[in-house]
């Protein structure tokens, strides 16, 4: 439990952290009121502040050497890792409700299942997060398989409902499990 | 300037508290109850990629002294740090404190604290936001935030930003965090680097009342003068080979200075 707050006061004390947020809120309110079609703007735009969410959550550990300071006080690697995640879901779940919430209010269209799929991204993002420590690559890949590569194999190949960017649960938690995993065994294993 | 109390029996990996209190102690007179970790490395050694970093160091550190760990840039000193951290992983040999690697401690905070380079904090958080998490983590009382920032001497800026602070305030930042638990071990990289003269001063005295309440303190650098008016015990490295180690008196030697020793030994100036 000790760890899970202080990766929830990491979390919310990380101006980044609240401006991805925020402006996640913002940008729902804009679209939702200009867009004539609402599941077109909740799953375009708002799902690339859901990556940046869970990007930065990872990637802001290995900024001004704070992993050394977290690995001294938490040295238990796995604890650590599912703490991390733990608190990101915390965070996460509330954002993406209060998202689609707003959504729903401004336009009058319910699109509750975007919430899930939000949740599962951000989740994703972290891991990837975790493999490349860095932000930019991280950043540049993950806008180009959501935003051009998946987009582009959606219509034409015939497993396409299994691809990671499905918004149906049932692929999209294997696939954050997978993701997740993945994290933890670098997160694990890599010196620091 | 010799510690006020004798030096503890040492066993290779073994915890050393002894009390003087108890019943039936056979502690002579003069012992004092010790907090301190041992500090065991034991035949380390790292490669990176094909390059050998670390050549079967081993060496100890002790509770209720202070002991430096000596040598050039790049010969290693770091490296051993982080591996005795966890936080990096020794290709072969045991770093231990108490007998333990340091992801197995029960109580990491209480146990030992490190100062490594740079504050170790996010720029974009608060000082304050910074040891709060700490804090948290290690299972340590809120309150105990403001007295590291005042014994510090940061209380004043823990609102700032990190990335407002200056080298010195980032170094007291770090040394902040490492103090939460108060623990009975410290570590520290080159703990003099972007302090003022009162800075070095302080430390220096803070680092041997430390030791004199019996806890343990292993601080690598490369200034001589800092290390001979502070230090216990020495050991030299070069290259990721241990070339030297004993008590200060012992590796000085007939070379006159810690840091005629210092050079005879790293092969001089290079």
């Amino acid at each position: 439990m000790n760890l899970l707050r202080a990766e929830l006061l990491k979390l919310a004390t990380l101006p980044a952290i609240r401006f991805t947020v925020i402006g996640t809120w913002a940008v729902t309110v804009l679209l939702s009121a200009a867009a004539p079609d609402v599941s077109t703007a909740l799953y375009g735009p708002l799902l690339a502040g859901f990556l940046i969410l869970g990007l930065i959550a990872a990637t802001s550990e290995y900024q001004g050497g704070q992993i050394r300071t977290t690995l001294v006080a938490a040295p238990r690697r796995v604890t650590t890792y599912v703490a991390k995640v733990g608190a990101l879901v915390v965070i996460t779940l509330p954002a993406a409700a209060v998202t689609v919430a707003l959504g729903t209010i401004v336009s009058g269209e319910s699109e509750a299942k975007a919430a899930g799929y939000f949740a599962f991204t951000t989740v994703i993002a972290h891991a990837v997060g975790s493999l490349t420590r860095r932000t930019l690559p991280a950043l540049v890949g993950l806008l180009a398989y959501y935003f051009i590569v998946g987009p582009l194999l959606q219509p034409r190949v015939p497993f396409a409902k299994y691809l990671l960017d499905s918004p149906d649960w049932f692929v999209a938690l294997p696939w954050t499990a997978v993701a997740t995993s993945l994290g933890l065994l670098a997160f694990r294993s890599r010196d620091a | 300037m010799p510690p006020p109390f004798q030096n503890p029996p040492t066993g290779r990996g073994q915890g050393v508290v002894l009390r003087s209190d108890g019943p039936g102690s056979d502690v002579p007179a003069g012992w004092i109850a010790l907090a301190g970790g041992m500090l065991s490395i034991h035949e380390v050694t790292k490669r990176r990629g094909s390059r050998e970093i670390l050549s079967g160091l081993s060496f100890e550190a002790r509770p209720g002294r202070v002991t430096a760990f000596l040598g050039p840039n790049g010969a290693g000193k770091t490296s051993t740090l982080r591996i005795l951290l966890g936080l990096d992983t020794a290709t072969s040999g045991t770093a231990l404190i108490d007998g333990v690697p340091f992801a197995r401690l029960a109580d990491p905070v209480r146990k030992v604290g490190a100062v490594l380079e740079g504050s170790g904090a996010h720029r974009s958080r608060t000082g304050r936001a910074h040891l709060r998490w700490v804090a948290a983590a290690g299972g340590v009382p809120r309150a105990r935030v403001d007295e590291v920032l005042e014994l510090v001497g940061l209380a004043d800026d823990s609102r700032r930003r990190v990335r407002s602070y200056s080298l010195g305030m980032g170094r007291r930042l770090g040394l902040a965090a490492a103090l939460l638990g108060d623990p009975d071990v410290l570590v520290l990289d080159e703990p003099v680097n972007g302090l003022d003269p009162e800075g070095i001063r302080w430390i220096r005295t803070f680092l041997r009342d430390r030791a004199a309440s019996g806890r343990t303190v292993l601080l690598s650098s490369h200034f001589l003068g800092e290390v001979a008016a502070t230090v216990d015990d020495v050991v030299v490295i070069d290259r990721g080979r241990i070339v030297a180690q004993g008590s200060l008196s012992e590796v000085v030697g007939d070379h006159g200075s810690i840091e005629n020793a210092y050079f005879a030994l790293t092969g001089g100036a290079r």
